[in-house]
C-alpha cells in the first residue's frame, strides 16, 4: 500500500470517528434537553390538572357530597373540557380502578407507572404508540383514604422527530465533509509524497548502476535531507565505483605487463632448452643457448623477488624506527662502490647526519635502486652523487607536512624525456628496453622504490634532462 | 636459398629463432626495431618475415602494413595472447600469428605451411639421393622409384622437414597417427625400420636414447 494511501486512510478514519463522536454528543444533548422541556411541561399540566381535580373535589366533599367515584368522572370531565388541548388526554383513577378516560378508551397505562409512588409525588414513563410518542404523568394523593392518581398523557413525538431529522441532517453533513477532505488530504498527501516518489526512482537508477545523480533538494524537511543525502550517497559511491574501476584496470594492466614481461625469460629458456635436448650443437652454440637460459633464468629469479617484495609490501606494515642517515650512508657505499667500479664510475656521497623515521632496510633499498638507476643511465668513468640535506625551517609545506629531510642522487647520463620521467615509476616500465634488459633489469625497481617511499609518507621526485642527466629526489615529510 | 627476415628486439629470442632456422637450412636476417626492418626490406627481397608485435619505434602492426605492400607473407610471433590481438594481427594480412613461447617444430612447421602457400618451398624434398614429391607422394632413391605405405611416407616427410632436429615420440604419434603415444606401441620402431630397410638410412636416421629420432645430414654436423 502506497504511503499516500495510508495517510488518507489514517486521516479519514481519524476525521469520522471524531465527527461520529462529536455528533453523537451533540445530537443525544439536544434530544435530551429537548426531552426534558416536553416532560417539563407535562408536569406542569398534570400539577394543574391535580390541583384543579383536587380543589373541585374538596368542594364536593365539603358540601357533602361524598360519592367520590361517581363525581370523580364529573369533575374530570369538566377540567378536562376546560383546559385539556387535543394532543393531550387525561385518565384518572380511583382505589385501583379507572373512573375517567378523556379519549374513551382504558389507556394501556402499564402498572410500573404507579410503583414507588408515594403521596404527593409524581411518576412518568415513555411509551411509544402508533408510532408516536408519549408522555404519561401521574400523580398521587389519598383522598377518603383511598388511592387517587390523575394520569396525563401528552403527546412527545416533537423530540424523536428531531432526533431523527438531526440524524439524517448529521449524516449527510458528515459524508460531504469526509468526502471532500478526503479529496483535499489526498492531494495534500500526493503533494508531501511527490519528493518521496522521485528519491525512489532515483535510488532505483543508482541501484541500476547509474551515478550521474543529482536531485534538486525539495526543502529543508526531513525529505530534503534524505535528498541532499542520497546525492551524497550517490557522490561516494560514483568515487568508489570510480575508484574500485581504477584499480581493476590496473591491475589488468600489470597482469597483462607481467604476463608479457616473463612471456620473454620463458620463451627463451624453453626455446634453448628444446634446442638443446633436440638438436646437435656446436660448442659455441652450446654456450649461447646455456648462457641464454642462464641470464633469463636470473631475471626471472630476480623480477619474482622483487614482485614478492611488491606484494609483500603492499599487504603488511612497514616498522618504523629512527635511522641515522650516516649509518645509511656508510651501509651504501659498503654495498655500492664494488658495483660502480666495475663501470669505473666514482660515487661522492655527502649525508648530513640526521635521523630520519623508517625501516632501515627498506631506506637502503630505495637508497642502492636510485644508485642503480643512476648507473645504468651513466657512461663508463662517470660521476653519480649522493647528497643528503635536513630541511632548514620556512621549506614548503606539502599537505601540511613539514618536510624534515631530502636525499637526492644525481647522475651525469642519458636523462629521459619529461614523457617518460612521468612514467618510471609503473610497473615494466622501461624507459630503454634493450639498455635495461642488458643490465638486466625487470622494470620493477623504481615501482619498488616509489611504493616503499609511500609507504614511509614521504615523496619522490624526479628531474631529468635528456642528455644532462637525472636527480631523483626523496623528501621526508615530519611525521605528526 | 629462401630467405627469412627476423623482426624481433630481444636479443636471446632472435638468436634462438635465427639458430633454428638457419639449421633449418633457411637463411636469415635480424632486425632489431621496426625502423630497421624496414630499411632492409627495402634493400633486400625476402620469402618470409617473421616478426613481433612490441617493437621499439615502429610496432609490428605498423611494419605490417609496408610488408603487405611488398608482397611478401608474414608471420607474427609475439607475447600478445589476447583472442583481440590475434584478430588484428590475421586481418591485418599476416599469414599466420604465433603466441609466445613456442616450440622450435612448431615454428617450422608453421613457416614451412606458408612457405608452401605461396610456392616458394620446393614441392621436392630431398636428402642425399633420395627425393620425395610430397604431392604426388612418389619416392625416389637414386632415380628409382621406392614405393612406400602412406604411414612410411609421412613419417619420412616429418623427418625430412625437421632434419638435424630429434623428433620425439610424442611428436611423431601425434603427427603421423594422431593419437596419443603409449609407452609398449612398438608401431613407430616397426616403421623406423622399415624406413632405414627400404631406404638405406641406417645411419641417418639416429635413435635418441629415451627420446625418438632424428634424421641428420652427416657433413652438417660439428664434431
Amino acid at each position: 500500500m502506497k504511503f499516500r494511501y495510508k495517510v488518507l486512510l489514517t486521516n479519514l478514519i481519524l476525521l469520522s470517528l471524531s465527527l461520529w463522536l462529536v455528533g453523537y454528543f451533540m445530537i443525544r444533548k439536544n434530544f435530551e434537553l429537548a426531552q426534558n422541556t416536553q416532560l417539563r411541561n407535562a408536569i406542569v399540566e398534570n400539577n394543574l390538572v391535580q390541583s384543579s381535580v383536587e380543589y373541585e373535589l374538596l368542594q364536593m366533599i365539603n358540601n357533602g357530597n361524598v360519592r367520590i367515584s361517581e363525581s370523580l368522572s364529573e369533575i374530570a370531565e369538566r377540567v378536562m373540557g376546560g383546559m385539556f388541548v387535543e394532543s393531550s388526554s387525561l385518565y384518572v383513577r380511583y382505589a385501583d380502578a379507572y373512573v375517567y378516560s378523556s379519549d374513551g378508551e382504558e389507556a394501556h397505562i402499564s402498572e410500573s407507572l404507579f410503583e414507588e409512588l408515594d403521596v404527593g409525588g409524581k411518576n412518568y414513563m415513555i411509551c411509544r404508540e402508533k408510532e408516536q410518542y408519549f408522555i404519561y404523568v401521574t400523580s398521587y394523593s389519598n383522598v377518603d383514604k383511598r388511592q387517587l392518581c390523575i394520569i396525563s398523557k401528552q403527546e412527545a413525538s416533537d423530540a424523536y422527530n428531531m432526533l431523527e431529522e438531526q440524524i439524517q441532517y448529521f449524516r449527510m453533513l458528515t459524508l460531504g465533509i469526509v468526502l471532500s477532505a478526503s479529496v483535499l488530504m489526498y492531494l495534500i498527501s500526493m503533494l508531501l509524497t511527490r519528493p518521496l516518489e522521485k528519491l525512489n526512482q532515483v535510488t532505483g537508477e543508482i541501484t541500476a548502476g547509474n551515478y550521474e545523480i543529482h536531485l534538486k533538494a525539495a526543502g529543508r524537511d526531513e525529505v530534503g535531507q534524505l535528498a541532499e543525502n542520497v546525492n551524497v550517497m550517490a557522490g561516494a559511491i560514483r568515487e568508489r565505483v570510480e575508484e574500485l574501476n581504477d584499480m581493476i584496470h590496473r591491475r589488468e594492466q600489470f597482469v597483462a605487463d607481467f604476463t608479457h614481461e616473463i612471456k620473454t625469460p620463458m620463451t627463451t629458456i624453453i626455446g634453448y632448452a628444446d634446442m638443446l635436448r633436440s638438436m646437435e650443437l656446436s660448442r659455441e652454440e652450446l654456450m649461447m643457448a646455456s648462457n641464454y637460459i642462464f641470464s633469463e633464468g636470473k631475471r626471472l629469479e630476480a623480477m619474482s623477488g622483487k614482485l614478492f617484495e611488491l606484494i609483500y609490501l603492499n599487504r603488511h606494515e612497514i616498522e618504523k624506527t629512527p635511522v641515522h642517515t650516516d649509518d645509511l650512508q656508510r651501509e651504501l657505499l659498503r654495498i655500492a662502490v664494488p658495483i660502480l667500479e666495475r663501470k669505473q664510475i666514482e660515487l661522492k656521497a655527502d649525508v648530513e647526519p640526521a635521523v630520519v623515521m623508517g625501516d632501515k632496510e627498506l631506506l637502503i633499498t630505495v637508497c642502492m635502486n636510485l644508485i642503480d638507476n643512476a648507473r645504468k643511465a651513466s657512461e663508463e668513468g662517470s660521476v653519480i652523487e649522493l647528497i643528503g640535506r635536513s630541511c632548514k625551517d620556512g621549506e614548503i609545506l606539502e599537505n601540511d607536512c613539514k618536510p624534515v629531510y631530502s636525499l637526492r642522487v644525481t647522475d651525469y647520463g642519458i636523462g629521459m624525456s619529461k614523457e617518460d620521467a612521468a612514467h618510471i615509476c609503473d610497473e615494466f616500465y622501461m624507459v630503454d628496453k634493450s639498455r635495461s634488459r642488458k643490465e638486466g633489469g625487470a622494470g620493477l625497481g623504481l615501482s619498488l622504490t616509489a611504493l616503499i617511499i609511500k609507504r614511509h609518507q614521504a615523496v619522490l621526485k624526479v628531474e631529468s634532462v635528456q642528455g644532462e642527466g637525472t636527480t631523483m629526489r626523496v623528501i621526508f615529510y615530519e611525521t605528526k | 636459398m629462401i630467405q627469412i627476415l627476423i623482426v624481433e628486439d630481444e636479443k636471446p629470442i632472435s638468436d634462438l629463432i635465427r639458430l633454428n632456422l638457419t639449421k633449418a637450412g633457411y637463411g636469415c636476417t635480424c632486425a632489431y626495431d621496426g625502423l630497421e626492418a624496414a630499411d632492409i626490406l627495402e634493400e633486400q627481397s625476402f620469402d618470409l618475415v617473421i616478426l613481433d608485435i612490441m617493437l621499439p619505434h615502429v610496432d609490428g602492426f605498423e611494419l605490417m602494413e609496408y610488408i603487405r605492400s611488398l608482397k611478401i607473407p608474414a608471420i607474427f610471433l609475439t607475447a600478445k595472447s589476447s583472442l583481440e590481438d590475434r584478430v588484428k594481427g590475421l586481418t591485418s594480412g599476416a599469414e599466420d600469428y604465433m603466441v609466445k613461447p613456442f616450440e622450435i617444430v612448431e615454428l617450422l612447421a608453421r613457416v614451412n605451411i606458408v612457405l608452401r602457400r605461396y610456392h616458394k618451398a620446393g614441392q621436392l624434398l630431398t636428402f642425399a639421393d633420395i627425393v620425395v614429391d610430397a604431392e604426388n607422394q612418389k619416392v625416389t632413391k637414386a632415380g628409382k622409384e621406392v614405393i612406400l605405405t602412406p604411414k612410411e611416407l609421412g613419417l619420412l616427410i616429418l623427418l625430412m622437414r625437421n632434419r638435424n632436429i630429434t623428433l620425439f615420440r610424442e611428436r611423431i604419434y601425434e603427427e603421423i597417427w594422431g593419437t596419443e603415444y603409449s609407452v609398449e606401441s612398438r608401431t613407430l620402431d616397426l616403421h623406423i625400420q622399415r624406413l632405414r630397410k627400404k631406404l638405406d638410412l641406417k645411419d641417418a636416421i639416429k635413435t635418441v636414447f629415451k627420446a625418438g629420432y632424428r634424421l641428420e645430414e652427416a657433413h652438417e654436423v660439428s664434431v
